[in-house]
């Protein structure tokens, strides 16, 4: 099999069209073109891409930032206006969910023309329109007229008509958000399974967590140039960096995810251990001991995994810790997870500790609990920054005097006892 | 499907004359290749048109017929008015009702056809639906609906002895295909020009009644029965919308001699060149704008 790219652009740029007056315009459309009178308006310029089979790219970038315009060109929904791109393959564009259905056709219909628009021929839609309604949970209400639907309803619809698509390359913006949590779930399975099998995906995001999660290349867009491109850790980390509390927001827990369901699995209680409470918060010295103890519940008992997040008052995320990342999966219907962490590295300042329940491939988040305190960490040492490094100096000098060894390379709570 | 050929380069959009004239000679085989998206438009065009409605898929058929019992009883019974020869108002009716009925439809494809990119719009733009199908499905459509009322014409004309039959209505899908390319033509240039200009859809209503005022839809373009229009007759004698009744009428009301019409052969042959003329004018102006419209709409 040839590694051919399934999307590649080079030098891709789309300006659109404004026009100084109404005449202008009149000028332009009835001489058909001939006679050019508008002004361009650059959304994007200068994009190179090459998306390998099964590869999956995150664009991230502030609104206006010329993601929704790229997203259009790879759809093919409209042309460069420099450079050139090329799409191998059938390709599912879900700008949004839901596009071109009829609200006076039934379900059913709807979900035969939809997958229809999408690129699949009649017949091909007519086997499928059973396995769509099923995975949508609407068979129920299939043949009403889609007016009668509930939005949650159609958009889930209109999820489960792409994905039964089977595309090449499917292209998605901000639709993996539609839906209860439930739903969610398993739209965000259904993406991982469709990768898993081979296909290529496009993903635009405000969540760096499910970019980092889901891609394997990210493109950060700024004024619609690119600003960084590559891995996608490195990539969203640039992205939060520059934008500090703004880029933030996206990692902030959803409302979701902080009220689960009864019957959903959540973190029941969050106690912390090795801290003096002291008015809103909880005191830690830099250098001591802390755990916390965390109480959950998972009444289906399906595999799940447990993380903490150290997050900044500015919310940047300084550290974290998974249960995947000691090779740990958390089973059984309820439990009790310690977590010690053991010389806390961090120095001065205000985090919020924050526990995670995530599926077993970490990608969906059933549920977020924060610590019922901030943890202010105090340090009686000088030393700067974030978070203490693990260190040894040494020095070979020469002339007179010779370096005092002592508190090299030890902690401060050695330092002081 | 919409599977893009592997290794194609899309590029920035040319409208230079060769590759414009590239584009309409490819229309067919583009439509040919997009015809599962075109019969699922067609399907839904169909059904959205009588969804929620008691009679359904009847509704096509019920409104001929209606037609054809008021415009009977209203010129054979209410109004005496003949055409010159005949000795009743059947013809007269008759000349009427195939005029209504094929001018309506066209009016229907001119104005649909205009609004059809405003209103795919957002076919177009989330799912990158093919421009020239969005006029090209209420134009099929209209003319499929048009041709089934004639069936019905046909029918209960013969039934009744309002039309009698005749065998040059076995040439009726020859002139629906004649008029879905004039109307697709019309449909297309209008499409492109609203869709950039929506003045367009603003002066069309007004600029269609002229059209069918101006076209003998009611009236006979003859000096024995307008006296004084024979200045006038070259005018009328040109436009495409004066072939296009000659042709209906040629073929539905060819029971009823006493009703102006060219025979067959010549009215389905003169409408040709204007039925081809406009679908080629047409998809031109729609490619010349194409690059225009997917950055606007």
């Amino acid at each position: 099999m040839s590694q051919q790219p399934v999307l590649e652009a080079r030098g891709l740029g789309k300006a659109w069209r404004t026009y100084p007056s109404g005449w202008a315009r009149a000028k332009e459309v009835l001489s058909l073109g001939a006679l050019q009178s508008h002004d361009p308006f650059w959304a994007l310029r200068n994009i190179d891409v090459n998306l390998p089979p099964g590869g999956a790219l995150g664009v991230v970038g502030a609104n206006g930032a010329g993601k929704s315009t790229l997203l259009k060109l790879f759809a093919g929904a409209t042309p460069p206006t420099e450079g050139a791109l090329r799409v191998k393959g059938r390709v599912a564009a879900m700008l949004e969910l839901g596009a071109g259905f009829h609200p006076d056709l039934s379900g059913r219909e709807n979900a035969l023309t939809t997958g229809v628009l999408l690129g699949c021929t009649r017949q091909e839609m007519r086997r499928k329109t059973e396995e769509i309604l099923e995975f949508a949970g609407v068979r129920a209400a299939a043949d009403t007229p889609l007016r009668t639907w509930s939005s949650g309803m159609a958009m889930r619809l209109g999820f489960a008509t792409a994905l039964a698509v089977q595309p090449d390359l499917m292209i998605l913006d901000e639709v993996l958000a539609v839906g209860d949590l439930d739903f969610q779930k398993r739209c965000v399975d259904a993406v991982s399974d469709f990768r898993e099998g081979g296909g290529s995906l496009v993903l635009v995001s405000h969540s760096l967590y499910d970019v980092r999660q889901i891609c394997d290349q990210a493109l950060w867009l700024e004024g619609g140039e690119c600003s960084g491109q590559g891995d996608p850790a490195r990539v969203t980390g640039l992205y939060s960096a520059w934008y500090g509390d703004r880029a933030g927001q996206g990692e902030t827990v959803r409302d979701a995810a902080t009220n689960p369901g009864r019957d959903r699995p959540r973190i029941t209680q969050v106690k912390v251990h090795g801290t003096r409470h002291e008015g809103a918060m909880d005191t830690l010295e830099s250098g001591e001991n802390l755990s916390l103890e965390i109480h959950w519940e998972n009444p289906k008992a399906e595999p799940v995994q447990l993380g903490v997040t150290f997050t900044r008052q500015d919310r940047t995320l300084v550290a974290a810790s998974g249960t995947q990342l000691d090779g740990l999966i958390v089973r059984g219907s309820r439990g009790v997870a310690r977590l010690d962490l053991p010389c806390f590295p961090l120095l001065a300042g205000r985090f919020t500790p924050v526990v995670h329940m995530l599926d077993a491939k970490g990608i969906h988040r059933h549920h977020e609990k924060p610590t019922e305190r901030d943890l202010l960490v105090t340090a009686g040492t000088r030393e700067l920054g974030l978070v203490r490094i693990p260190s040894f100096w040494s020095l070979e000098t020469e002339g007179q005097g010779d370096p005092i060894p002592d508190g090299v390379n030890q902690s401060p709570a050695e330092a002081k006892a | 499907m919409a599977t893009t050929p592997d290794l194609t380069w899309i590029q920035p959009p040319s409208t230079g004359l060769c590759s414009v004239l590239r584009r309409v000679s490819r229309a067919p085989s583009r439509i040919w290749h997009a015809r599962d998206l075109l019969f699922t438009g067609l399907a839904r065009d169909l059904r959205g048109r009588v969804a929620g409605t008691v009679l359904g898929p009847l509704w096509p058929f019920a409104q001929p017929a209606m037609l054809l019992v008021v415009y009977g009883f209203l010129f054979t019974t209410l109004l005496s008015m003949k055409l010159p020869g005949a000795s009743d108002g059947a013809g007269w009716s008759a000349y009427l009702l195939v005029g209504t009925l094929a001018w309506s439809s066209l009016a229907e494809c001119a104005t649909r056809g205009a609004s059809s990119l405003l209103e795919g719009r957002e076919l177009v733009r989330k799912l990158a639906y093919p421009i020239e199908l969005l006029p090209l499905v209420p134009s099929l459509s209209s003319t499929l609906l048009l041709g089934s009322g004639a069936v019905v014409v046909i029918v209960l004309g013969g039934l009744s002895g309002y039309l009698p039959w005749n065998l040059a209505a076995l040439a009726l899908p020859v002139v629906m295909l004649l008029h879905l390319g004039l109307a697709l033509g019309l449909a297309w240039s209008l499409a492109g020009l609203n869709a950039g200009l929506r003045d367009v859809g603003q002066i069309l209503p007004l600029l269609l009644t002229a059209l069918m005022l101006a076209t003998p839809v009611f009236w006979v373009a003859s000096p024995e029965v307008i006296p004084g229009i024979e200045p006038w007759l070259p005018y009328v004698e040109a436009s495409p919308f004066t072939h296009l009744l000659d042709a209906w009428r040629s073929v539905l009301c060819a029971g009823r001699p006493e009703v102006p019409c060219p025979p067959l052969g010549e009215a389905l042959a003169s409408l040709v060149p204007y039925s081809l003329g406009a679908l080629v004018l047409g998809r031109i102006v729609l490619a010349r704008l194409e690059p225009l419209i997917l950055d606007e709409i």
